[in-house]
């Protein structure tokens, strides 16, 4: 299937699909931060609103050359998606070494939806802080993926979402004897 | 004409028969399709997806796989391992057809399983094959493979029996009109060659747990000729008092400890050899026998149980405990053919409540010939009836039968023809003389018993403020003959039922003749007549309140006491977070019975943590008007057979599930079992995950991930350590999770467990194992690790490495007298003048919890400020020395005598208390760095009566290593070793401090050692993102 097909049945779903009573359907953000040895590897899943803000990003994608849709998509989802987050260790941004989108239809099949994986250094020891601009859309979670890598006694509990969180705080424990090499920001 | 009388009379019988219209009784089995075909009780679980079996006698519910079948959805939850043992298809209900009566059930029994050794049967399907509707034998049959009860005993089992290539078949069948369930348990060779048992022959037993295991294990192994036992594993329930005919009567668990002394060595296992299992129980009992085979494990292997008697029905009990009793009742073949079968029968049998309706069933079994004995038991005085007397039947000294009295005073039972004795016993009168009976066959025996009459005592008590509080009442007595013996033989006898009366045990006269828990300090109650002393208490914020009083039989005595206030703790609370009643298997406690003590200790709050079981004691501390007094908190301790116990609170109580909520307790990784008490909290974050005595032999967290007091960290263990690790991926020290919340330093009265164990100067006889322990120091094993880490040290390292988890102490207690709530407990501070009840709130529990504000003590109160910061602080002061006020209370029943004051796990000063009651002083303290500083009291005065002595060693996992080890030399094993810590002693004073922590720059408190490397692991499921992420489809153009 040809993006601009998937886009064009997304439009139109979107259209012909919205209900007569006009129900609004608010963004929806999803925030997993994986906490490894070295660095971060955060997931977010985004579907915009409904209404004008999914006719406005899909206006975008068709505005582009049909064979640059797919990327396109991408990219302008995956900006929103990341548009209201901040990642800081002792108030330093983080720059994204890698960052990967896939983007298909929410289950309901009306709105656009995109999955970012971004990945960032961390340096050893400082806190983590995540924030969003958005908290009402937001929902974060976090997992300990390297053992140890975060003060649990200050830290949320793992696994759990956490919702209008406007900032989320992860002591980051010395990483020992053998730090971690950062690594230069990819693409 | 004779004979034609006789046929028409029959032919008339047969037709009257007919004309009645009632149906022969009939047996049925089938899927439970709604809870409301369950059975109610104490300790009912079946539910919905369950097997019923029953008839017109008696109902069993044997539980489904609980597993998931592949494919199902994601709403299927598993529930294998529901309660009490690792997976389902076990019998787990059991009781009378209550057709007119108590429509909720009266399920008492917790569990039973067959054994084949240590291995159990993994269910691979649970079906009815044979739903009874023809009349016959109503069927159920479990097929399974063979899964390990106990991972530690999987190498002893892989030698033994090798149950990879076993399939096991257990058919529950059950005939129209009788009270038993016949169980037929099948061993099956499903691999290509023979199976031989033992699998492994003594050299290769050898390769597996000998010389030939890492670091060296078993000695001697090879040189063993071992058989394989096989059996049922009966586990009957708190409420259920376990009986076997002979010398033991109702005193199993020692009557089998005393037969290991005689134990002929292997092939035999060591046990007591019994002719059936019976126990008594309110309104139900069970019994479990089985027919004469030729395969009888006891009779093939007799010489290892000379001067036990033997009978062609004679099972072996190897050990019992934690409620599981082993019943071993067949032999192995010598060998199986490939897809050769064995097959051997139990009866599981249901009573009205005493032993003699579960002896007359097992007569009947056996076709013996009987004759009944039956009568009434009345008061001597008024001739009223005695109500739930005990007729004890004797012959040559040995127990034979146990018979009840009902409401009316009245019994009735069979028995062999022969002569016997009987007396009858309760716990508020005389025991009668005993006296001779005689059965014939077909006869009827018929007896009135006249018992001296009991005395009435009426005691009234009110507090400093002249409220009827809850208190504990206690009669003390005294006796000269208890100075210098046991006193079990002496004030009681267990072998005949009667309940324990506690001693001194330190060289007095004095013992407890009966205890009462009151919710409004009011008394009625009937006593054995005699000389007593009054005694009351409620806690240890009160003095002793004592009176002598004259108890003459068939007179009432009344009085009027007052508690005095001994010392108040502004701002503090008490609780016991570890508290067990009927709902655990192990607990016969109602809990009106248990809201009811824990008021009357003085506990403030009580947190409810049944095994495996969510319960909320709310209700019924509301029914019983102690909503001024308690605050309960529904709660569960997480119950594993190998990885430690785990306390969770405040959970939520899921009235849909028949053990309060859903969870998982088998194979599973620490963070797995942390993870799902946070998940049933009633706040994800703010609740508390709690260690349970983590020092515990099998039971406890650190003693299973050997957790290296020095370092705070697993390590795996060599050598016969090794051969009894468990051995699944949930034990890997990777998976050990630090993610808890607080942990037990103080348990019961386990004071023993609270530091390292040091050698004993002078040492006591030999031999010892190497290395050679040295007077007075740390006992170490060949690693150099010290054998028996204590729990405070322990916990001190994970200080000093940053881990901040709350040292608590708590109780674990599951009966009343000698176990009470509060016999260890936690005082919390909450904040001025929130220290009565509605002042306080369960999320003051939780936080002041979290936040290291508690005292752990079985008595004395012991406060520690710093700049008047609190205990759980973090305080900043970089001066050379820093001031610590302490400050010390305790009541004249428990006074102290010693103050140490450790920093950084040091003791920094060790002072003595001149006072014992009250005492306050302020020591430097000299930090360099980041520290943290802990203050410790202990006394040596004996706390009896308010606390009464530990007289027998608990039984733990020693009991079976024990049996296991007859023949083997397992001196090296700590569990087995004459050198260890003494388990039975007077219980002491004894309090800890949580930490001030002192940050000397303000910069934030750095822990004095490297932080430890595995703070949690994680969360074994949680997906991986990347994976997440690489695992969606991608859309391409």
């Amino acid at each position: 299937m040809r993006v601009t097909r998937l886009v064009a049945i997304a439009v139109a779903i979107c259209m012909a699909g919205q209900p007569a009573w006009g129900h609004y359907f608010p963004p929806v953000r999803t925030v997993v931060v994986q906490v490894e040895d070295c660095e971060i590897a955060v997931l977010i899943g985004y579907r915009p609103a409904s209404g004008e803000a999914t006719d406005t990003i899909l206006a975008r994608i068709a505005s582009q050359p049909k064979s640059q849709q797919l990327a396109a998509a991408k990219n302008v989802l995956a900006q929103h998606a990341l548009a209201p987050l901040t990642f800081t260790v002792d108030k330093q941004p983080l720059v994204p070494t890698k960052v990967h989108a896939k983007i298909g239809l929410d289950p309901g099949g009306t709105r656009p939806m995109v999955i970012v994986l971004v990945t960032y250094a961390l340096p050893s020891g400082g806190t983590l802080a995540v924030t969003s601009k958005d908290p009402r859309s937001t929902r974060i979670s976090w997992a300990d993926r390297g053992a140890g890598r975060v003060d649990l006694e200050q830290a949320p509990a793992q696994g759990r979402w956490f919702t209008g969180v406007a900032s989320f705080l992860l002591s980051l424990l010395p990483t020992g004897d053998s730090a971690c090499a950062i690594s230069k920001p990819s693409h | 004409m004779g004979m034609i009388r006789a046929l028409v009379g029959a032919a008339l019988v047969a037709l009257l028969a007919t004309c009645t219209g009632s149906a022969p009784p009939r047996s049925r089995a089938q899927r439970i399709g709604k809870l409301q075909e369950a059975i109610g009780g104490p300790h009912a679980i079946g539910r919905v997806g369950d097997f019923i079996l029953e008839n017109d006698q008696v109902r069993f519910v044997v539980a489904d796989t609980g597993r998931c079948p592949p494919g199902s959805s994601d709403d299927c939850i598993e529930v294998y391992g529901r309660v009490n043992t690792t997976f389902g298809g076990s019998l787990v209900d059991a009781d009378l057809q209550r057709i007119q009566g108590d429509g909720k059930g009266n399920d008492q029994l917790a569990e039973m399983l067959p054994g084949f050794f240590f291995t159990v049967i993994d269910p691979i399907e649970v079906t009815v094959t044979n739903d009874g509707s023809d009349g016959t034998a109503a069927e159920i049959t479990v097929i399974g493979t063979g899964g390990d009860l106990f991972q530690m005993t999987y190498l002893l089992n892989t030698g033994l029996l090798y149950p990879a290539t076993l399939q096991f078949q257990q058919v529950y069948k059950l005939e129209p009109g009788k009270r038993y369930v016949t169980i037929e348990t099948t061993i099956k060779n499903v691999g290509m060659g023979a199976h031989p048992f033992p699998y492994l022959d003594p050299t290769m037993l050898d390769d597996l747990l000998g010389s030939g295991f890492p670091g060296g294990g078993i000695p001697d192994v090879s040189s063993l000729q071992l058989s394989v036992p096989m059996g049922q594993l009966p586990l009957f329930g708190g409420e259920q008092k376990i009986f076997t005919p002979g010398v033991a009567g109702f005193n199993v668990r020692f009557a089998i400890e005393a037969s290991y002394a005689t134990a002929g060595g292997f092939p035999s296992f060591p046990g007591m050899v019994v002719d059936f299992i019976a126990t008594k129980g309110e309104g139900v009992s069970y019994g479990l026998a089985i027919p004469d085979s030729p395969d009888n494990y006891v009779n093939n292997y007799a010489a290892g149980y000379a001067g036990q008697d033997i009978t062609k029905y004679s099972m072996l009990l190897p050990f019992t405990y934690a409620g599981v009793t082993g019943a071993y009742q067949y032999r192995a073949p010598a060998s199986l053919g490939p897809m050769e079968q064995r097959t051997y029968t139990s009866y599981f049998i249901v009573g009205r409540g005493d032993v003699g309706s579960i002896y007359d069933t097992i007569l009947e079994l056996r076709r013996a010939s009987t004759g009944t004995f039956g009568g009434r038991v009345v008061d001597a005085l008024t001739q009223a009836p005695v109500a739930h007397a005990n007729v004890i039947v004797m012959k040559d000294d040995k127990i034979v039968s146990q018979l009840g009295t009902d409401d009316g005073g009245s019994f009735l039972g069979k028995l062999e023809p022969g002569n016997y004795e009987y007396l009858v016993v309760t716990d508020d009168r005389e025991r009668t003389g005993i006296e001779p009976i005689a059965i014939t066959a077909g006869g009827k025996t018929g007896v009135l018993v006249q018992m001296k009459p009991s005395a009435t005592l009426a005691v009234s008590v009110v507090d400093e403020q002249g409220r009827h509080a809850p208190v504990k009442i206690q009669l003390l007595a005294r006796d000269e003959r208890i100075r210098a013996v046991d006193g079990r033989n002496l004030l009681y006898s267990l072998q005949l039922g009667e309940s324990v009366r506690p001693t001194a045990s330190d060289g007095t006269d004095r013992y407890i003749e009966r205890a009462w828990w009151t919710n409004d300090g009011r008394l009625l109650a009937k006593v054995r007549p005699g000389d007593y002393e009054l005694v009351v208490s409620r806690g240890p914020e009160y003095e002793l309140t004592t009176e002598a009083v004259t108890l003459v039989a068939g007179s009432y005595v009344g009085k009027q006491l007052t508690l005095t206030r001994s010392f108040d703790t502004p701002g503090w609370i008490a609780g016991d977070f570890h508290i067990h009643a009927a709902p655990s298997t192990d607990s016969g406690l109602p809990i009106d019975k248990r809201v009811t003590s824990c008021a009357a200790e003085g506990l403030e709050v009580a947190v409810a943590t049944d095994h495996n079981f969510i319960t909320d004691y709310a209700p019924v501390i509301a029914s019983s008007g102690l909503d001024p007094w308690l605050l309960g908190i529904p709660g569960m301790e997480l119950t594993t057979f190998e990885a430690g116990h785990f306390i969770g609170y405040p959970l939520r109580v899921d009235p849909g599930s028949t053990r309060g909520g859903e969870f998982l307790w088998a194979h599973q990784t620490p963070q797995q079992l942390f993870d799902q008490l946070r998940d049933l909290a009633v706040h994800p974050t703010d609740n508390v995950v709690q260690v349970a005595h983590p020092r515990q032999q099998v039971l406890g967290y650190w003693s299973q991930y050997f957790v290296d007091a020095a370092t705070g960290e697993p390590y795996l263990p060599t050598g016969i350590m090794g051969v009894f690790a468990p051995y699944g991926d949930e034990f890997k020290a990777e998976n050990f999770s630090y993610d808890f919340d607080s942990v037990e330093l103080l348990t019961a009265r386990k004071l023993e467990d609270l530091h390292t164990y040091r050698a004993p100067n002078p040492l006591p006889p030999g031999p010892f194992p190497d290395p050679q322990p040295v007077p007075g120091e740390i006992v170490v094993g060949r690693d150099g690790r010290p054998t028996f880490p204590g729990t405070i040290e322990t916990w001190m390292t994970l200080l000093d490495r940053g881990h901040k988890a709350t040292g608590i102490g708590a109780s674990d207690t599951h009966h009343l007298l000698g176990d009470e709530p509060g016999d260890a407990r936690t005082l919390l501070y909450v904040g001025d003048g929130k220290d009565t009840l509605g002042g306080f709130s369960r999320d003051d529990v939780v936080q002041a919890t979290r936040e290291h504000r508690a005292i752990t003590t079985n008595a004395p109160f012991l406060d520690m400020q710093i700049n008047g910061a609190r205990i759980g602080s973090t305080i900043t002061d970089s001066g050379a020395m820093v001031p610590v006020e302490i400050r010390v209370r305790a009541p004249s029943w428990a006074k102290v005598d010693r103050l140490k004051v450790y920093m950084n796990s040091v003791v920094v000063h060790d002072l003595p208390i001149p006072t014992g009651t009250d005492f306050a002083v302020t020591v430097d303290v000299r930090p360099t760095a980041d520290s943290w500083v802990v203050a410790e009291v202990t006394g040596t005065q004996n706390m009896f009566p308010v606390i009464s002595p530990v007289e027998f060693p608990p039984l733990d996992a020693t009991i079976i290593l024990g049996a296991l080890s007859a023949g083997l030399d397992l001196s090296t094993l700590p569990l087995t070793s004459n050198l260890k810590p003494k388990r039975t002693h007077t219980a002491t004073p004894y309090a800890i401090t949580n930490p001030i922590w002192i940050d000397r720059d303000g910069g934030g408190w750095t822990p004095p050692r490297p932080p430890l490397p595995n703070r949690v692991a994680p969360r074994s499921g949680w997906p991986d993102v990347r994976e997440q992420f690489d695992a969606l489809p991608e859309v391409t153009p």
